[in-house]
């Protein structure tokens, strides 16, 4: 029944439609508006409809009029109300908007959202926005819709909606389009934005300025108020002034005239101050250059007084140095003395410590010695024997000899019988024994003579007067000395001076250091086949030299610095003393002599003596 | 006569010493002196011996040395070995006399009495 309602309607709505054309375009719209109302699907029962018509046109407004007065929707009574600005009633359904309002579309939909409010707008360009449009020309009028807004204001279009003629607007070509332009929009609105944001900026600035300056304003207000104040303040007491001013000019006239006394009276004080001034000028000038004076004089003083000062301090030092230094003097006489005393006893101690190690060294030789001495007197000792023993046996004969008498009778007989014993006794031969016995007895007493010589000369105290040295002699005594010490592998080779002249000096001494130096050659050769000790004197450059070379085990480089060190040995304990080469060092220098050792280890060492020949003995 | 003294020889390097030796005791040995300790040794080796006496320093080689050598040396005879000397005891003489290599020891100078009942009672 509905349906075929809405049929005849349809049908109605073709005869409008073409009534329209004729009646007008204002009819045109109304009944469009008519129809659209009819075939939607509204989401209640309504009692009435409520349109809304938004516009200035008289006309339309009256043709609405009609529509409501004279034509029912679905059946029902439509209110109509109008207005010519945008108000949105608490109750509406359907809502007429004239072109003059499509501006405020947007606004419009805002306020309806949540209702079911139908929207018919005329000539609406925005597509998206609009519900039902109409369009077209009054002759050719149309209209197109927007399904999706219609539907999304929980409004249904019924079948016979799309049999008005609308246009149905495809929305994915409208929203595709919108999107475009939103993105180019999008663009603009960016440089808009930007330039907006500059703009926001200048106008921050100008605002700053603005208040600065309005501060500025305010303060130089306020300033003007404060000096506007000062200034009235000023009038005043400038008008006060004026008037004490006036009572003080009177009484200046008054004092001028004083004034002009005052001032002549002043002239002649002037002219008497001038010359007092004058006068104390010269006086000043003349205090100054007595100051000057002073001050010299003051200088000089306190010059006097430093010098003076330093004069009595220097004069206490020197007092003290002079105390101090005859303390000094005094004191290192003292020491002097003592320092003699110490020498001497240096002295006697060298010399007794000289003499020592000679006994011990001669203690060391007395084997060799004893040796040589036995030897010698085992020459007299024997020799004696052997002569006494010839004598006894010639003693006979030598009695008869002296028994005979030349006035003897039996004097042939006696002669004979001598010749007999003497034939006996084989005598020619006793008399070359008795020879080798004499001279055996000889060679003994002398050797004897020698040793003890060499011994005298040797062993001699140190406070013996100094006396001419032969060298040679010393060499032949401690060759003598040493002869024990001469083992059958060494040999002694003898390269001696021609003519050696004797030097002067103490002789024990000297014979002592070339015993000394020659024992340390032989010691070094030990038992070695083919050690040599060469002994050789040379007079040179006014001195006397005496090399001691071995070629046996040599001196260490190390040892060498210290051979001449008291106490220093690298023998056995018992073999020596390490004094020997410390007092030999001693003895040379003592003669004004030097002594240098070179040595190759394992190869040879050489002592080379030098003394000097002329007498002039150091002491 | 001869062969009925006892045979003895003498090694000193000094000539004079033999000679006073010699001249001393030629009534009572046989003797033989030498200076040279080869001919010494040559002379021992090939004659029957009966003492031998040696000096001890000497320029070839000392007394000990000597007697050393020669004991070395096979031969049948064993004489009596001595040394005289002036030299001391001590050393390498004690030592050999430690070793019996010598019998005795005589120090120069020497008396004729003396040397000849040490040499006959040895």
């Amino acid at each position: 029944m509905k349906l075929d309602l809405k049929k005849l309607c349809s049908f109605l709505f073709l005869i409008a439609c073409f009534v329209a054309v004729s009646q007008g375009i204002d009819q045109q719209k109304v009944d469009y508006v008519h129809s659209f109302a009819n075939n939607i699907g509204w989401p209640e029962n309504k009692e009435e409809y409520v349109l809304k018509v938004i516009t200035q046109d008289h006309s339309l407004t009256q043709t609405f009029k009609e529509m409501a007065a004279t034509r029912q929707i679905n059946g029902k009574p439509t209110r109509v109300s109008f207005s010519s600005h945008v108000s949105i009633p608490e109750r509406l359904d359907i809502l007429y908007v004239s072109s003059q309002y499509n501006g405020a579309l947007q606004i419009i939909i805002d306020s309806i959202t949540g209702k079911s409010v139908l929207i018919i707008t005329e000539q609406s360009s925005d597509q998206q926005y609009i519900m039902v449009n109409l369009i077209g020309t009054p002759l050719e009028m149309s209209f197109e819709f927007n399904r999706a807004n219609i539907i999304n204001q929980n409004l249904q279009l019924d079948d016979d909606f799309n049999e008005l003629g609308g246009n149905e607007i495809n929305i994915a070509a409208l929203y595709r389009q919108p999107r475009d332009s939103a993105r180019a929009m999008e663009e603009r609105s960016k440089v808009v934005k930007e330039r907006i944001d500059s703009l926001n900026v200048n106008m921050a600035i100008a605002f700053k300025i603005a208040n600065d300056q309005n501060e500025q304003i305010a303060k130089g207000r306020e300033q003007l108020d404060r000096q506007n104040k000062i200034l009235d303040s000023l009038t005043i007491a400038l008008r006060d002034r004026e008037e004490e001013l006036a009572i003080l000019e009177d009484e200046i006239i008054a004092q001028e005239g004083n004034l002009k006394k005052g001032r002549e009276r002043l002239n002649q004080q002037a002219a008497l101050i001038k010359q007092r001034n004058k006068e104390i000028g010269d006086k000043e000038k003349r205090i100054n250059r007595m100051i000057t004076i002073v001050d010299s004089q003051k200088y000089t003083l306190i010059l006097l007084i430093v010098f003076l000062v330093f004069l009595v301090a220097a004069l206490i030092l020197a007092y003290r140095a002079y105390h101090a230094r005859r303390r000094d003097a005094r004191k290192l006489g003292e020491q002097k003395e003592e320092l003699k005393d110490l020498l001497e006893e240096l002295k006697s101690t060298q010399t007794q410590l000289i003499q020592s190690e000679k006994m011990a060294s001669l203690g060391t030789l007395t084997a060799g010695i004893a040796h040589e001495i036995n030897n010698a007197i085992n020459y007299v000792h024997s020799g004696v024997h052997v002569l006494s023993n010839k004598f006894s046996e010639i003693k006979p004969i030598i009695g008869h000899v002296k028994d005979l008498n030349e006035n003897d009778e039996h004097l042939k007989a006696k002669v004979k019988k001598i010749r007999d014993q003497k034939n006996e006794l084989e005598y020619d031969s006793y008399e070359s024994v008795i020879d080798t016995m004499i001279n055996s007895i000889q060679v003994g007493a002398e050797r004897t003579i020698s040793v003890v010589k060499g011994l005298r000369t040797f062993s001699r105290a140190q406070e013996e007067s100094r006396s001419e040295i032969d060298i040679h002699e010393d060499i032949e005594v401690a060759l003598l000395f040493l002869k024990n010490k001469i083992r059958p592998t060494l040999s002694i080779e003898k390269d001696l001076a021609d003519e050696l002249p004797t030097i002067f000096g103490y002789p024990g001494q000297v014979g002592q250091a070339i015993l000394n130096i020659i024992g340390n050659a032989m010691d070094a050769c030990g038992n070695e086949p083919g050690s040599v000790v060469s002994i050789k004197t040379r007079v040179e450059n006014d001195k006397a030299t005496i090399s001691i070379k071995d070629n046996g085990i040599g001196i260490k480089q190390e040892d060498l610095d210290k051979i001449f060190d008291p106490f220093y040995t690298t023998k056995k304990i018992g073999e020596g003393s390490g004094l020997g080469l410390s007092i030999t060092y001693g003895i040379i220098e003592k003669h004004g002599g030097t002594i240098d050792v070179n040595s190759v280890l394992g190869e040879e060492t050489e002592f080379k003596i030098k003394l000097p020949l002329n007498d002039q003995l150091l002491n | 006569m001869s062969t009925e003294k006892l045979s003895l020889i003498y090694l000193d390097d000094e000539e004079i010493n033999l000679i006073l030796f010699k001249e001393m005791f030629k009534k009572d040995f046989d003797i033989y002196t030498t200076t040279s300790p080869h001919k010494a040794i040559d002379h021992v080796v090939h004659n029957d011996i009966d003492f031998i006496l040696t000096d001890q320093l000497m320029p070839d080689m000392t007394g000990v040395e000597f007697l050393r050598e020669l004991e070395e040396i096979e031969f049948s005879a064993t004489p009596k070995k001595i040394i005289i000397s002036g030299y001391t005891k001590e050393g390498e003489v004690s030592e050999a006399i430690e070793k019996k290599l010598i019998d005795k020891f005589v120090s120069k100078p020497w008396s004729y009495d003396k040397l000849r009942d040490l040499l006959l009672t040895i």
